[in-house]
């Protein structure tokens, strides 16, 4: 009986700080701002074509996942680099 | 024990017991003879936090200056002497005002910006509502927090941990209850280092063998001008409807712009390499300092620790439960490990999906798509810290 009064006056306490209207309104806030955020990233190819009749790319630079253009001997010094990495794994496991 | 003191006791005492005398009220002025019991545990602590970021490599840039801090924080030393963070006029203070103020944490954001690469995330905006759906953490805990008694300043505080974004919680502290920096701060950094911990149970808990084998289209390849645009429009947005966010997103999408403009590229290195290593530095040995065992070790920190693990863990279950309700809807599907990279400790948490996805299919690569709700979440948190702010400032 002492327990569910100490729960009932704890709970109170949220009641009092309006703890669940704080929860709600946040959660909706951050899920609006993110939502809003992520309509625009959504749109933002369609929104730059038009862009791109007026200011037309010069030099569109890209990163991340895309495949640069590199030279023979890059590739061969990278192939080289993991075939030497490889080799020290496969000794330190022997 | 003052100077003044030690040459009075020196002129009473005779010439036999001088030097003994000299000695003993030389040796109550050391630390070994000020050291309390909790001073010794807060040093033992510190150790251990130096300890786990050297031998087991968990969040070494945090875990090592947050250490270092506990055992300088916990030199006792005679009153009067100004020498601790909470002692005006005392070095450590002038470095801790740094924290206190809210400085720290968006110059952390700057950097933070500086190294962030949106581009995963703005070639499959959808997975930005994991990062909004892991914000629930916050408020759970926050509901938590009141019903142990907990003001609403400071229920609000310990909420944040659950952003998994240190210097989130840092400033939102330093604003809504200052009294509580230390521990909220040392337990959101001890529960960003244990992410690996602290999530994989959670995660295996929520899914099924055969959603953790979801595979995932691989991103698309995202323009220059897409990731101009992007810190500029998210800022405003951000900013507009939550202008409490404005001091940390606006130095996130402000450091985010100076990389991908390419027309800073010295001050975006500047960013993400001096300035960010030298602001964590400070930061950390400052929060490490504050937390003195007469002021730290209080059943109210044990509190906050608990309700930052129950935080932390709901977060993580927020994003993976709301990546299975997605998936109801999606013709795309989302492998639902990748929710729990909602909580923002980037990019830990994104590697902890990656981890546990090789472990059912080691030809699956879920990093790249682990980064977008890992960097939504930063957002999410700053934003949710923002309405904190707002609503509850005195």
């Amino acid at each position: 009986m002492y327990l569910l009064l100490n729960l009932g006056h704890n709970w109170q306490n949220v009641v009092n700080a309006n703890g669940v209207t704080i929860t709600i309104i946040g959660m909706l806030l951050v899920f609006f701002s993110l939502a809003l955020i992520s309509l625009i990233i959504g749109s933002t190819p369609y929104l730059l074509k038009l862009v791109e009749r007026f200011l037309p790319v010069e030099d569109e630079h890209f990163s991340g996942n895309a495949v640069q253009k590199v030279s023979e001997s890059e590739v061969v010094v990278a192939i080289s680099a993991a075939l030497c990495h490889s080799a020290q794994s496969a000794n330190k496991q022997l | 024990m003052p100077l003044f003191v030690i040459q009075h006791n020196l002129q009473i005492n005779s010439c036999d017991g001088l030097r003994m005398d000299f000695f003993w009220a030389f040796f109550k002025t050391t630390g070994f003879y000020l050291l309390t019991p909790g001073n010794a545990v807060m040093i033992v602590i510190g150790i251990l936090f130096i300890s786990l970021a050297i031998i087991k490599h968990y969040e070494p840039l945090l875990l090592l200056p947050i250490g270092f801090g506990m055992i300088v924080g916990n030199i006792p030393y005679v009153a009067g002497m100004n020498l601790g963070v909470y002692d005006a006029g005392s070095v450590w203070n002038y470095i801790y005002f740094g924290v206190t103020k809210g400085i720290f944490p968006p110059l952390i954001f700057l950097g933070i910006g500086a190294m962030t690469d949106f581009s995963t995330m703005l070639s499959n905006p959808k997975l930005i509502l994991l990062g909004a759906a892991a914000q629930i953490g916050i408020f759970l805990t926050l509901i938590g927090a009141l019903f142990l008694g907990f003001t609403p300043q400071e229920a609000s505080s310990i909420g944040i941990i659950g952003g998994a974004d240190g210097p989130t919680a840092i400033f939102l502290t330093s604003k809504l209850a200052p009294h509580l920096l230390g521990a909220v701060a040392i337990a959101a950094y001890s529960y960003m280092a244990l992410v690996p911990v602290i999530q994989p149970p959670v995660m295996y808990l929520l899914t099924t063998k055969k959603e953790r084998l979801i595979r995932m289209k691989p991103p698309r390849v995202v323009s220059k001008r897409e990731k101009i645009f992007f810190p500029i429009i998210a800022f405003l947005v951000c900013a507009l409807i939550v202008p409490g966010s404005l001091s940390l997103v606006g130095m996130l999408f402000f450091g985010n712009l100076l990389k991908e403009s390419f027309v800073t590229e010295r001050l975006a290195q500047t960013a993400r390499t001096a300035m960010i290593d030298i602001v964590t530095m400070l930061l950390g040995i400052t929060v490490g300092a504050s937390t003195q065992a007469q002021t730290f070790l209080t059943k109210q920190s044990i509190l906050i620790f608990a309700l930052g693990a129950t935080s932390f863990a709901m977060a993580t279950a927020g994003g993976v439960i709301f990546a299975k309700i997605m998936n109801l809807f999606v013709k795309d599907k989302i492998n639902p490990l990748i929710g729990a990279a909602g909580v923002s400790a980037v990019p830990d948490s994104a590697r902890v999906a990656q981890i546990i996805g090789q472990r059912e299919d080691p030809h699956n690569h879920l990093l790249m798509h682990a980064m977008a709700p890992n960097v939504a979440g930063v957002v999410g948190s700053a934003i949710a810290a923002g309405f904190l702010w707002s609503f509850l400032v005195k």
